[in-house]
């Protein structure tokens, strides 16, 4: 009786996922066909799915167009920022995370709770004088205008540090009995156990960086040095008329963090539940 | 603003669907989390075509003849439809970690009880989740403030300025063209945080207080 039950729950559940799935699949898919259409069938058929002509051209187009949309001129400092701003959040998270957790030095819990302080204030207020602190460094429209302030996210640090502060002290006295160095201890005995959580601050990083939009739209004015997701703003702008164009540009855009996605799907969903985790 | 009770909804009826783990549970659990990866300004070329007048499907399949982002309630509604198709995913996956994290007993004893299935969703699904509900709605509401590129790219803060976010007023003023009025967008963007700040201190405190 009672399994018979659950079974009929089970199938409302997959008839409405499947219903609700068609719906947030479609714009997406719709949108991929459309960067294989053509100007002239986008304009005169109406609706198909599908296109009829295959063709290339759109994404060659912005291959050729380096003058005022240099896509991948743009994607080029899509990576290098996310990159950039990655590799820099690792080395900056798991060693302070690591001092915070391990070292004893004066001050530390007040500057711990200081730093946590800093996630109070939306980030809203912080824009204009990061901006003006950007000028000032001579730092507007280089990549350091993004990789850098990523690199200040305290959240990460409390993230790495709660996970830390869980592998047992004993294996740190283990290695200081056998003569290592607190640097040492910290690549040999902390560093592998804190992988997993490395990993999720990781992807974390580089698709926020990746997806920011409104920071790198200010402070970046040269069109040559902008990465992809304001980019796309202009392209938005030169080709308003020609929506498969367009199209194929989001889709480029949207490429990295999909195959992230694809390969590291399990870190990804871990990453949500670890975040409310600590907070909630 | 409107989007917050969708976004809550929606992804707890989904992590409630999920919950019950159907087939291909885990596939569309990663369908429904994927818009959130995408960076807005693509996600809004792609919605773009779907509500565009001439050649969009909306359009053209049911045959209507509607400018959606150019008219109003039409616009606001293109944003929210927008902003849940994007954002829901990461509420949805707190959800179901909450909801694994229940215990079956619960269910159990209500059954011996007789509860049926809407009396055990409010009396034991709802409280043993308040602590996530709680951090979804004060994030959802925080990311809803500082909306920016929805209505940047998809309606341009039009029909005639209705769909003018403050962020866009902060932006305009600060690095715009003509006269830089940096103070000014200082000033409303600390009035934002601290309009932020009090929602959320205002959410807290009523939530807290309900137990």
């Amino acid at each position: 009786m009672k399994k018979q039950k659950q079974g009929v729950s089970q199938w409302i559940s997959l008839v409405f996922l499947t219903v609700l799935g068609i719906i947030w699949i479609v714009p997406l898919l719709y949108g991929v066909m459309s960067s294989f259409k053509s100007n002239i069938e986008m304009q005169s058929v109406g609706f198909r799915f599908l296109p009829i002509n295959w063709i290339l051209t759109n994404y060659t187009r912005l291959l050729q167009n380096t003058a005022n949309t240099p896509v991948f001129r743009w994607f080029w400092n899509s990576i290098v920022i996310s990159g950039g701003s990655t590799i820099l959040v690792l080395v900056v998270t798991s060693l302070s995370a690591f001092a915070f957790s391990r070292l004893r030095f004066k001050g530390k819990e007040p500057l711990f709770i200081f730093l946590l302080s800093t996630m109070m204030f939306p980030a809203v207020m912080n824009i204009i004088p990061l901006y003006k602190i950007m000028t000032f460094l001579g730092w507007a429209n280089t990549p350091w205008a993004m990789i850098f302030p990523a690199a200040t996210g305290a959240f990460n640090i409390f993230l790495v540090r709660q996970f830390m502060d869980n592998i047992p002290i004993a294996y740190d006295e283990a290695a200081r009995i056998d003569g290592a160095s607190d640097w040492q201890i910290f690549r040999i005995v902390i560093l592998p156990l804190i992988k997993p959580v490395l990993y999720v601050v990781a992807l974390f990083t580089f698709t926020a960086t990746w997806n920011d939009f409104l920071w790198p739209s200010i402070v970046f004015s040269d069109i040559n040095k902008m990465p992809i997701t304001p980019g796309l703003k202009l392209l938005q702008g030169m080709y308003v008329a020609d929506i498969p164009t367009l199209m194929a540009g989001a889709i480029i855009a949207i490429i990295p963090t999909f195959i992230l996605y694809l390969v590291a799907q399990k870190y990804f969903l871990q990453s949500m539940s670890l975040s409310v985790g600590v907070k909630g | 603003m409107i989007s917050v009770p969708f976004c809550i909804l929606v992804p707890l009826i989904l992590a409630v669907a999920l919950n019950t783990k159907p087939v291909l549970g885990k596939f569309f659990q990663g369908l429904f989390y994927l818009p959130s990866l995408f960076s807005i300004s693509a996600v809004v070329i792609v919605w773009s075509l779907i509500f565009n007048p001439n050649y969009g499907p909306l359009n053209t399949l049911f045959h209507l003849n509607q400018v959606w982002t150019g008219t109003q309630p039409w616009a606001w509604m293109t944003i929210v439809i927008l902003t849940v198709w994007w954002t829901i995913g990461g509420n949805m996956i707190i959800y179901q970690a909450a909801l694994n994290g229940i215990s079956k007993d619960y269910y159990e004893a209500a059954d011996i009880d007789g509860a049926s299935s809407w009396q055990k969703f409010i009396h034991i699904t709802l409280p043993s989740i308040r602590g996530q509900l709680l951090y979804t709605i004060v994030t959802t509401t925080i990311a809803q403030f500082n909306i920016y590129g929805q209505p940047l790219m998809l309606t341009n803060g039009g029909p005639n300025g209705s769909t003018t976010v403050l962020m866009m007023n902060i932006q305009q003023n600060a690095f715009g063209s003509g006269q830089s009025l940096a103070g000014l967008s200082s000033a409303m963007a600390v009035i934002l945080g601290i309009c932020i700040t009090i929602v959320s201190m205002i959410q807290l405190f009523l939530l807290r207080s309900k137990d």
